[in-house]
């Protein structure tokens, strides 16, 4: 970098003397008076100073003043001025010279900053416009999760309410009797209740799951948010005809984690995977979720399915945005997962289930409780 | 003819829909069988009386859909009355088209049901009785020989006893008798009547 700065600064001065030189050799030859060959060199000068550095500058008003001396101010040839006006002369050109250099050259720094601030501004903006679509992703990715489960929910609410329906036009059927059996009354209007509650329970589930994000510091326990979810998605499971297995750890400690976030990375993971075995003509269909410790502090989940799993080739775009193998899929529920779980400083990750399918798993420190470690 | 009574047949995956019919069609004083699964609904012998179904669309395995086209191919059609927690116009349209009685979204009313249900046995009734009227004319047919067969081909065809005695080679009276044979035999009073049974046959054949 500095040998080519320097380099740069020597080209110019030399191209500066050499413009210099022309002048005094051209104007001396055609016997020009002072004027002429002052007004070219304050012109060269100023265009170097626009492509040069003041030190260029400086060097070559220098020693085009000692030209202008030598060769045009009587008496010629040296160093001595006898004509007050020619020395007036050669000090205005030094003067202006000196000016004008350091004006442009205050100038260009100016402009120099002003490049460089831009180009920073450009950055950051880029930035923040990045940061804002991976939101927006976010939320579109929660939406169209939210919208695959609103059909499995409102199938939920809508059977018990059938249920309702009929057993109470069924105790009114055995109240309009002509002696009224109270039995069966009493019997259906117990399964009323029953139901009434089946979609009372429905109902708190999508308001826990809708619920507004809680500070991120609270301590979350994943083997409650596993089941949440599961409950969640049982009628898919179900109509899938999927066995869900759950192999919760019982002595699992708390993580500080966002609930919400968390469910939206376990649906996605639990969702890719009936997907996956969607496809499945035989075999088992089996989804494992799984939580446990591992050694190094840190609480883990592990979903897995028996599908067709991955192609190990595929590893590291797995989980690229919009890398997708599915016809209708937009490539997003893997990436968002992955930048949700780095986000808790925990790690997600794919591997291939044995014998048959894949295994997504995802790490969350457990934080170390403040005072414990002050007191270490 | 014997006959059991009437049953209606549930299938349903959901509790609570699946006991709240039952109960409900109980309490109109109908027999009711519930299943889980179309499977298990499949491992049970149909009683021999009048049935009808009725059969959730979103059922895990086999849809609704499906298990009715796999029903029509047996040789007891179910009169099917379909219920579904979303029933968009061409799952309805479809189900229609392949006979569905009536198709209900959740929640329906249940005299909406009861009717489609009285309905749907009223339906079963007339075809089990069709079914057997047809039965009992193919076994009767099945007694006729060969050339009784023949006989009651031309005779329908309008053919006098003497041409079908010139066709065949052999005399009126032998036509005659084989005739008189087939009209015997098939419990036909009248031409017109052989005409009629015929194409009752026709008709069976052809389903």
């Amino acid at each position: 970098m500095q040998s080519t700065a320097f380099r740069r600064i020597a080209v110019q001065t030399s191209a500066g003397l050499l413009a210099i030189a022309i002048v005094t050799a051209g104007c001396y030859r055609i016997r020009l008076g002072l004027a002429a060959p002052l007004c070219l060199d304050l012109c060269a000068i100023v265009i170097l100073s626009l492509r040069g550095s003041f030190l260029t500058s400086a060097l070559v008003s220098v020693v085009a003043v000692g030209c202008l001396d030598y060769y045009f101010a009587e008496p010629l040839f040296t160093p001595l001025i006898l004509d007050p006006l020619d020395s007036f002369a050669l000090a205005l050109f030094l003067v202006t010279s000196a000016v004008v250099t350091t004006l442009v050259s205050r100038l260009r720094s100016r402009a120099e900053q002003l490049t460089l601030r831009d180009r920073e501004l450009q950055e950051r903006m880029a930035e923040i416009k990045r940061g804002q679509d991976q939101l927006n992703l976010a939320r579109v990715n929660r939406i169209m999760l939210m919208g695959e489960m609103t059909a499995s929910i409102a199938h939920e609410v809508n059977q018990p309410l059938t249920g309702i329906m009929a057993n109470a036009g069924t105790a009114a059927r055995y109240l309009s009797r002509d002696v009224p059996d109270l039995e069966e009354v009493r019997r259906y209007l117990g399964l009323i209740v029953r139901d009434g509650r089946r979609a009372a329970d429905v109902i708190s589930r999508i308001r826990a799951l809708a619920k507004k994000a809680p500070p991120r510091s609270l301590q979350l326990d994943l083997n409650e948010t596993i089941l949440d979810v599961a409950k969640l998605i049982e009628r898919e499971v179900h109509v899938k005809q999927v066995a869900l297995r759950t192999e919760l750890a019982s002595d699992l400690p708390s993580v500080p984690a966002d609930r919400v976030q968390l469910q939206q990375v376990l649906l996605n993971l639990i969702v890719n995977a009936l997907e996956a075995m969607n496809e499945l003509d035989s075999g088992p269909r089996e989804l494992a979720v799984a939580s446990g410790r591992t050694e190094f502090n840190e609480v883990f989940v592990e979903v897995r399915d028996c599908g067709p799993g991955f192609d190990p080739g595929d590893l590291d775009r797995l989980f690229n945005s919009f890398y997708t193998t599915k016809s209708d899929g937009m490539g997003m529920g893997l990436s968002i997962s992955r930048s949700i779980v780095e986000a808790h400083g925990g790690r997600l990750t794919a591997a291939p289930n044995v014998p048959r399918g894949a295994a997504f798993r995802f790490t969350l420190p457990v934080e170390i409780d403040e005072r414990t470690a002050s007191s270490r | 003819m014997s006959e059991e009574p009437p049953t209606v047949h549930v299938i349903d995956d959901d509790p609570s829909v699946r006991d709240a019919i039952v109960g409900m069609v109980n309490s109109v004083g109908l027999r009711v069988r519930a299943f889980e699964s179309t499977q298990a609904f499949l491992h049970e012998r149909l009683p021999d009386g009048p049935n009808c179904l009725v059969l959730d669309v979103r059922l895990p395995g086999l849809s609704g859909l499906d298990f009715q086209n796999e029903l029509k191919k047996t040789d007891t059609p179910v009169p099917i009355i379909f219920i579904t927690g979303f029933g968009d116009v061409p799952m309805t349209v479809r189900a229609m088209k392949a006979g569905a009685v009536e198709f209900l979204t959740k929640p329906f009313r249940d005299q909406d049901l009861l009717d489609a249900i009285a309905h749907a046995l009223d339906q079963d009734r007339v075809a089990r009785h069709e079914r057997a009227e047809l039965s009992t004319l193919r076994q009767r047919f099945d007694s006729l020989t060969e050339r009784e067969r023949q006989v009651m081909t031309f005779v329908l065809a309008g053919k006098l006893n003497r041409e079908i005695a010139a066709q065949f080679g052999t005399s009126e009276i032998t036509v005659k008798v084989q005739r008189s044979r087939v009209m015997r035999k098939l419990q036909a009073e009248s031409v017109i009547d052989l005409a009629h049974i015929a194409a009752k046959l026709d008709s069976g054949a052809s389903k």
